[in-house]
């Protein structure tokens, strides 16, 4: 699952550019991942300027 | 007060929108701007350089103001990565902007001209329907619902809007450059001279710049490859430089971003839509200028716009018209100068070093972009000739 760190994003929008399931959106104060769509390719991981991105393993705890 | 019907609804509040904006609306048509923050202008996600003789072309001498402009730039410095200096005088000077103040007054310059302007306006969803399109918009917790008969899709880098249409417009990691800028006060630098600092190991893939807005301001940025992006991010690459030849320096702006260095998309319209500025991947992708693009894709398509309204053709045929129009003149090196980014992005730091050491003891004025790039792709015929074209104005 790809995890953000609200702290670091500053909402640039390269991982939406860069999504191919276009499953990321910017609204006027938050990035939204639909983990339901998510393929986990890490694109967006690749082009964030800060890490805010983070691939973790799925871990329901 | 957002209606429920416009002839044409644009996405996005940058030069590219606002200026599509103002050339329908001079038209007679009605058109609505919706942009997702909350002011027009800021953040500043930009170096803010553009060439004079585009911003006159598109704007007309007559209209730029003063207060747009920061500093103005004849000449330009490339540095080495062992630290070798290529000094270059530009034929042809560019303004630094001040973009909080240009596109605030472009988007004025819309409002004037008819244009209705909403900021905090974020599109979540476009629907297509056979005659119009239905965009869904969410504005400070309210809900709106806007039928147009056309849209311009100017959402900038992200570039969402037009996959709606069943456009494609995913960029692939290789093709974006991942951007960081600091605004930066107690600099030593000079105030007419842009300055370029090109390493792999600074910043893989792509360069540092320096872009006076002032007198010992000026803003500082990154951009390097997606796919150089890995155990260090643009960010940090920038900590790293700043620490090292500026540790003097107070930050008064720290922002993130990223530029499409991609070859533009393979069609601009579809039926109802029209993309332009950075949603339509036309910025340079050897200099990252995208507000020259922004403005020479906007004039043309809020003129075609406009036009298919009155003609009641929004058809991506008639649509058609204003990309045409944009590859002939604007766009007829976006192609080359991508090509040549495939080159630069893969010279290592000794062969940079090389480079530089050609204009040792050279005189500045006698240094012209074209010669840098000839000597950049000696080996490549096919560029060469190119070079010459494309560089020809600088």
């Amino acid at each position: 699952m790809i995890l953000t760190n609200k702290v670091l994003c500053d909402l640039c929008g390269n991982c939406v550019a860069v999504c191919p399931q276009s499953c990321i959106e910017i609204n006027h104060y938050c990035l939204k991942i639909s983990h339901e769509q998510c393929i986990e390719c890490q694109n967006c991981v690749a082009v964030c300027p800060s890490a805010a991105l983070k691939q973790v393993q799925d871990d329901k705890n | 007060m957002i209606k429920t019907e416009y002839d044409i609804v644009v996405v996005g509040g940058g030069p590219a929108g606002t200026t599509a904006a103002r050339h329908a609306a001079e038209q007679g048509v009605s058109v609505a701007v919706f942009h997702r923050n909350n002011e027009i202008g800021a953040p500043v996600r930009c170096a803010e350089g553009i060439s004079r003789f585009i911003i006159e072309k598109y704007l007309g001498k007559e209209n730029i103001r003063d207060s747009w402009i920061s500093s103005e730039s004849d000449k330009c410095r490339l540095i080495s990565p062992s630290g070798k200096i290529v000094d270059v005088h530009l034929k042809e000077s560019g303004y630094i902007l001040n973009r909080r103040i240009f596109d605030m007054d472009l988007a004025d310059w819309a409002a004037r001209k008819g244009a209705q302007i909403f900021t905090g306006a974020f599109v979540y969803h476009v629907e297509k329907h056979e005659t119009h399109a239905l965009v869904f918009i969410e504005q400070y917790g309210k809900k709106y619902q806007v039928k147009a008969k056309l849209v311009i899709a100017a959402d900038g880098v992200e570039s969402r809007i037009a996959r709606f249409f069943g456009v494609k417009t995913q960029l692939r990691p290789c093709d974006i450059d991942s951007c960081a800028q600091v605004l930066a006060t107690n600099i030593a630098m000079q105030k007419d001279r842009i300055d370029f600092w090109v390493s792999q190991k600074i910043a893989p893939g792509g360069y540092i710049w320096l872009f006076p807005k002032g007198d010992g301001i000026a803003n500082i940025g990154i951009g390097i490859s997606g796919q150089h992006n890995g155990e260090k991010n643009a960010r940090q690459y920038l900590d790293e430089f700043l620490a090292v030849n500026f540790s003097e320096a107070s930050i008064l702006t720290n922002i993130l971003g990223g530029v499409p260095v991609a070859e533009p998309l393979e069609s601009f319209v579809a039926d109802g839509l029209m993309i332009i500025g950075d949603a339509a991947r036309v910025a340079n992708p050897v200099t990252g200028e995208g507000i020259g693009p922004a403005l020479s894709t906007g004039t043309r398509a809020g003129k075609v716009g406009g036009r298919a309204i009155l003609e009641k053709d929004t058809s991506a045929k008639f649509l058609k018209a204003f990309e045409k129009e944009w590859r002939r003149d604007s766009g007829k090196y976006n192609g080359f100068f991508y090509r040549l980014k495939e080159v630069i992005l893969n010279i290592s730091d000794e062969e940079l070093d090389r480079l530089a050491e050609k204009f040792a003891d050279r005189d500045p004025v006698s240094i012209t972009l074209t010669e840098v790039f000839r000597k950049v792709v000696w080996n490549k015929p096919k560029l060469l000739v190119d070079v010459a074209r494309a560089f020809a104005g600088f």
